[in-house]
């Protein structure tokens, strides 16, 4: 059986075409908040069920108790916190009751019931999300940049975002019927936002060799510079799933949401929306979801120990790395052989090979993988 | 977090305190709530469907034709 949605319901909180026009007229007349790009993904998240249960953006106990407990106050696990922020302004012009209108690009794409307005302290929100408030962090810098006040209540989507990779999004009903017609029964997520490199492939087969499929599931949106363009992971997945993968056991498709770095707590959120998807085991990397020396390497697998009622299994997979005595992709509890014999394979040191144009050795990353990533003039985001 | 008292009968606070050494676990309150989550969750996810209507099913299912996935 596929993973139930987290909460027990796959939340939808799309409308139907018949109402769209009739909800757009109404949200020209409201007050309106002008979104970022990760709110409005946000947005189609909660719509179309990825972050079940939430049915709109946190109120204010739901908030501080996923601050405190990583747990919404009906006990549900939850680790990160789904918030809009809004000016001192604006906050103004509204009261709790009011419907509100949410635009992206100059469109309304929501509407929402203000339930609740309140301030938030940010270096709380940093010291209890990212475990710091140091401002070098990516998500920390960017939670400072944010409004000062946030408004809670539930959301209702009028129209969905366009996409210009339309043909690799799938919601969460849609992969599983996937998975159901193909009859898989033990599904493994795997998050990525990089390219595949020979220790990805190693690790996602492992996981397949006991499981009946493996769904790839990349985010693509803001990412911070130095990352690989969105386009970048999707070509370079088509390439290695159409030259080493048995056809009909993988299902990659993207998702649209911000990273936000938060290591451990958001190694359990990328579980909570995969299970939502319908996949009932979570690939853990070592350092999941981590930016520069925040986290320790292995706090992102400790951190579910918390969570015995998380409803999807977490795999805690080691790194994986090329031994020349083994003779292949191997990982530290299958060889036995000392270091000198071990190619580690260096996330730092590839992207320096793809900068300077160079084709990186077989050990590291699949030919035609590394041609569809040279390719590009400029593969990186700034 | 804000917490509440139950009743529970003492032969079963005795299994679980007794279970909780043997596994060296160091508070029985704590084993207590662990497990009745576990066990909670798993009867939440008996009790709520996720199905979808027939008429949807097939819908979804064109579409990840369409879409080359099927
Ligand atoms: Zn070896």
């Amino acid at each position: 059986m596929v993973s139930k949605p987290h909460g027990g319901k796959l939340i939808d909180r799309t409308v139907s075409e018949k109402s769209k026009e009739r909800l757009m007229k109404e949200a020209m007349e409201m007050e309106r908040v002008d979104l970022t790009e990760g709110l409005a993904a946000d947005i189609a998240n909660i719509a179309h069920g990825v972050y079940s249960p939430l049915e709109g953006f946190l109120t204010r106990d739901d908030y501080q108790s996923v601050l405190d407990q990583m747990r919404l106050t009906n006990d549900l696990p939850w680790t990160i916190p789904i918030i809009l922020d809004v000016d001192e302004e604006f906050k103004n012009r509204i009261k709790e009751g009011d419907e509100i209108a949410l635009f992206y690009k100059d469109k309304p794409i929501a509407i929402m019931r203000v339930e609740e307005i309140y301030p938030w302290d940010k270096r709380e929100y940093s010291r209890k999300v990212f475990k710091t408030d140091d401002i070098n962090h990516p998500g920390v810098k960017k939670t400072f940049q944010r409004k000062d006040y946030l408004i809670g209540g539930d959301v209702l989507q009028i129209e969905d975002l366009p996409e210009p990779y339309e043909r690799y999004r799938l919601w969460p009903k849609e992969t599983r019927v996937l998975f159901l017609e193909r009859g898989w029964k033990r599904i493994a997520a795997f998050q990525t936002r990089n390219v595949p490199h020979r220790g990805h492939e190693y690790i996602q087969k492992a996981a397949l060799t006991f499981t009946d499929g493996l769904f790839i599931n990349p985010l693509v949106g803001w990412k911070k510079p130095g990352d690989f363009k969105d386009e970048v992971i999707i070509k370079a997945y088509e390439a290695l799933i159409e030259n080493y993968y048995p056809k009909g056991v993988v299902a990659f498709s993207i998702l649209r949401m911000e990273m936000r770095y938060a290591g451990p707590r958001e190694a359990v959120h990328h579980a909570i929306v995969r299970k939502n998807f319908g996949a009932t085991h979570f690939i853990v990397g070592r350092d999941h979801a981590g930016v520069g020396n925040y986290y320790g390497p292995y706090e992102a697998w400790d951190i579910f120990k918390n969570f015995p009622d998380l409803g999807i299994t977490p795999l805690f997979v080691r790194e994986a790395f090329y031994c020349k005595k083994c003779g292949g992709m191997v990982n530290e509890k299958i060889c036995p052989h000392p270091e000198e014999y071990r190619i580690r394979i260096s996330g730092t040191k590839l992207r320096k090979m793809i900068m300077e144009g160079r084709m990186p050795p077989e050990y590291m990353m699949r030919p035609e993988v590394a041609k569809v990533v040279l390719s590009f003039k400029d593969p990186f985001v700034h | 977090m804000e917490s509440v008292q139950v009743l529970i009968p003492k032969s079963l606070y005795t299994r679980v305190e007794k279970l909780c050494k043997e596994i060296s676990c160091e508070d029985v309150n704590e084993l207590l709530v662990r497990l009745l989550r576990e066990r909670v969750s798993e009867v939440e996810e008996e009790i709520f469907s996720a199905g979808v209507s027939e008429e949807e099913r097939e819908e979804i299912v064109k579409r990840l034709k369409e879409k080359g996935y099927l």
